[in-house]
């Protein structure tokens, strides 16, 4: 028996407008589906299945119109697909923060199953965070590894070639379960037969409810500004007083001081001298 | 375990031909495998006119229901230009702005997903991302069938129906289509400019879900052809449709002649701050009823814009109802051969066409093409026509006013038209259009 791997495809928002005066959020349900890397996941799950004689299980949280994408997947190979029956809205709070619910989603449907490996694409489409695969691993209690580009087995186990900055690469061993996040890097999905198409078509593909998204707040659209600090009203009984008190001019007060540049160590215990000497830190000075 | 790929009818395409015969097909109680090479249906299309919708109502009732509407035209203007002038007929009227309403703008995408969507619900398998590369023959020679670019890919059908667009590589292997034809294909280039959806309504006095359809002549230069200007709920799509052979001579490119006439004063204002959204270009079938191929041969049915079933008759400019005419012609007569077990004689289906609109039409204006393209008509007249108003209008006080016959007169001179040949056109139009 080969190993058990699970594939999360999502059912992302490819083309998203964004109105630039409200800010609201428009998109046709046709724009909607899975993208490269997440595609190139399923096309390394299928040649590892093929090579280990293992099983493929593809998994996406979407609608009904969110077969289409485990369709295709069936078509090309996998053994069985599962819809997590959940319509995401469209709107910044659910883009931003969906990766958790996506995860919790998942692994909830995961239950009593015990996948050695889960492919995600590197990220979606839409909301774009890369968090869904980080999460659903803690979930899993699975390894993780990122910015894999290559997935190959050496015979007793299997190896991710991960990418890494200015052109380098590293293979790392993967310890089961694990959760792995793959970029498309040149691998596509294999066309799918044509019997194989028209028989994922008449598939029955279960739907497993999803638990309601959580709401959380939409994030502001403008920059955070901080709130304003309360200050009791001078007491002054002029107004030139009243603007000195406001101002703060002509009251003793230590003037700033710039050190350096000092080397980091020599600026360390400056500034827990002046913290010292200040009252905010007591006993001796480390 | 897969199923063999073997059903009664394979319809290639699915546009507004295709999934017209593939919703009859089903409707029947066909199996019928409608193949799409784009990822949806609409995908790969351009659109440039407005859907008439009369058609639909015997297969779909209601249809404006819930069919894609971006607007319902109720402001139709013909207009003729010169690089300075412009004269239109301007119709407009409230009853096309209600049930069960004459044109709609559109966007094919949506459109044609909405269509194939109807023959999905009714039973047909639609495959997508799927080209059909070449016909499949038995040994006596006749079409069993199609060979797709899929793996397994051949489909195994009692009769296949190409409705597979303008360049029809179907109809061609068939021996229906020539392999090149220019001189009956125009080419159509359209911009699609995003305004605010109150603009478009001031701009050309709209309200609601009322839509303008703008057809032009005379804004080519001297490649014969025509534009057209139209709104959407918050787009306006604004295009020319060129000859071939007279834009291959002219030299221009397509995008110029274009520029030329969104520059132009008469129509500038209509278009002032657009964003532009999307440019697309499309072979149009403009041949009419002399150009049309053989519409059936041995297992093979031929439909749509393969079929050259676009109408080009100046006033009137209509392609995506004359697909769904003779999709449905097809679909019914295919469902009806394979019923009968005859798939040989499919004689119906011309019979067919020619009871509705489809044939009738192409056949009593196919010489309106050739009277529509001709130099007098692209140039002459709208030129003519454009001077005279001028001074019909031109007030010359204290100079008495002309009499119009005169000044009519006097005009086509100084354009070099003859009476007697302009005449001669004039009854040419009413035979063909009356």
């Amino acid at each position: 028996m080969g190993p058990q791997m699970v594939v999360a495809l999502s059912w992302s928002w490819r083309r998203v407008r964004v109105d630039p005066l409200t800010g609201s959020l428009h998109a046709e349900d046709r724009d909607r589906g899975g993208n490269a890397a997440e595609l190139a996941a399923l096309e390394h799950a299928l040649r590892l299945a093929d090579e280990l004689d293992g099983r493929v299980l593809a998994v996406t949280v979407g609608p009904v119109a969110a077969e289409e994408i485990l369709r295709t997947a069936l078509a090309a190979g996998a053994h069985e697909a599962v819809r997590i029956d959940r319509d995401d809205q469209l709107e910044p709070g659910s883009l931003a923060h969906n990766g958790a619910d996506t995860a919790k989603a998942i692994a909830s449907a995961l239950h009593g199953r015990a996948p050695d490996l889960v492919l995600c694409g590197d990220r979606s489409a839409d909301g774009g965070t890369g968090t869904t695969p980080a999460f659903l691993a803690a979930r899993l209690g699975a390894a993780q590894a990122l910015g894999v580009v290559k997935l190959e087995s050496n015979g007793q186990s299997l190896l991710a070639h991960r990418r890494l900055d200015g052109g380098s690469r590293e293979v790392l061993r993967l310890p089961r379960p694990a959760v792995v996040s793959l970029e498309a890097a040149g691998v596509r999905l294999r066309r799918a037969s044509l019997p194989a198409v028209l028989a994922a078509q008449k598939a029955t593909i279960p739907a497993i409810p999803a638990e309601p998204h959580r709401h959380r707040p939409t994030l502001p659209a403008r920059p955070l500004r901080p709130r304003p600090r309360e200050l009791p009203a001078p007491a002054g009984a002029t107004a030139h007083d009243r603007v000195l008190e406001l101002t703060g001019a002509l009251q003793d007060r230590t003037p700033p001081t710039v050190l350096g540049p000092l080397p980091a160590a020599e600026a360390v215990d400056e500034l827990l001298g002046y913290l010292h000497r200040h009252g905010y830190i007591s006993g001796e000075t480390p | 375990m897969p199923e063999k790929s073997s059903v009664d009818a394979v319809v290639v395409g699915a546009g507004p031909a295709g999934a017209s015969a593939a919703l009859e097909l089903a409707r029947a109680g066909r199996s019928v495998i409608l193949l799409e090479r784009g990822p949806f249906p609409g995908a790969k299309n351009v659109y440039g006119g407005v859907v008439y919708g009369r058609v639909l109502d015997e297969v779909l009732p209601g249809w404006w229901e819930d069919a894609p509407v971006q607007r319902w035209v109720t402001r139709r203007s013909t207009m003729m230009m010169t690089p300075t002038q412009a004269l239109t007929i301007d119709f407009r009227t409230e009853d096309w702005g209600n049930a069960p309403y004459n044109g709609m703008t559109t966007y094919r995408a949506d459109f044609d997903a909405w269509l194939a969507g109807k023959a999905v619900d009714a039973g047909a398998q639609l495959v997508t991302s799927t080209v059909a590369t070449e016909l499949l023959r038995d040994a006596a020679g006749r079409v069993v069938g199609v060979r797709t670019d899929r793996p397994d890919g051949d489909i195994r059908a009692e009769l296949v129906i190409a409705c597979d667009g303008v360049n029809s590589f179907l109809a061609k292997q068939a021996g229906l289509l020539p392999q090149t034809d220019a001189e009956q294909h125009t080419l159509g280039v359209k911009e699609t400019l995003a305004l605010p959806r109150k603009t478009i309504e001031e701009r050309f006095g709209l309200s609601g879900d009322d839509g303008a359809d703008f057809e032009i002549l005379g804004c080519t230069g001297d490649i014969s052809g025509g534009g057209f200007l139209y709104t959407n709920r918050d787009t306006v799509s604004v295009g020319v449709v060129l000859s071939l052979t007279g834009l291959a001579k002219s030299g221009r490119r397509p995008e110029e002649v274009l520029a030329d006439l969104k520059a132009h004063p008469a129509i500038a204002p209509y278009l002032r701050g657009a964003e532009l959204k999307e440019y697309s270009a499309h072979l149009i079938p403009e041949g009419g009823y002399r150009s049309m191929p053989p519409l059936t041969t041995d297992g093979l049915l031929v439909a749509g814009d393969a079929a050259a079933m676009c109408l080009a008759a100046g006033i009137w400019l209509e392609g995506v109802n004359f697909a769904i005419g003779s999709g449905l012609a097809a679909g019914r007569t295919a469902a009806e051969a394979i019923a009968t077990g005859e798939t040989s004689r499919l004689t119906g289906y011309r019979k067919r066409l020619e009871d509705n609109f489809v044939l009738t039409d192409h056949k009593n204006l196919q010489g309106a093409a050739h009277l529509v393209l001709s130099e007098r008509v692209q140039q002459q007249y709208p030129r003519l026509l454009c001077d005279f108003a001028q001074e019909v209008f031109t007030v010359r006080n204290p100079e008495p006013k002309p009499g119009l016959g005169k000044l009519f007169r006097r005009t086509a001179a100084r354009h070099g038209v003859r009476l007697r040949q302009l005449a001669a056109d004039a009854w040419a139009g009413f035979r063909i259009f009356g």
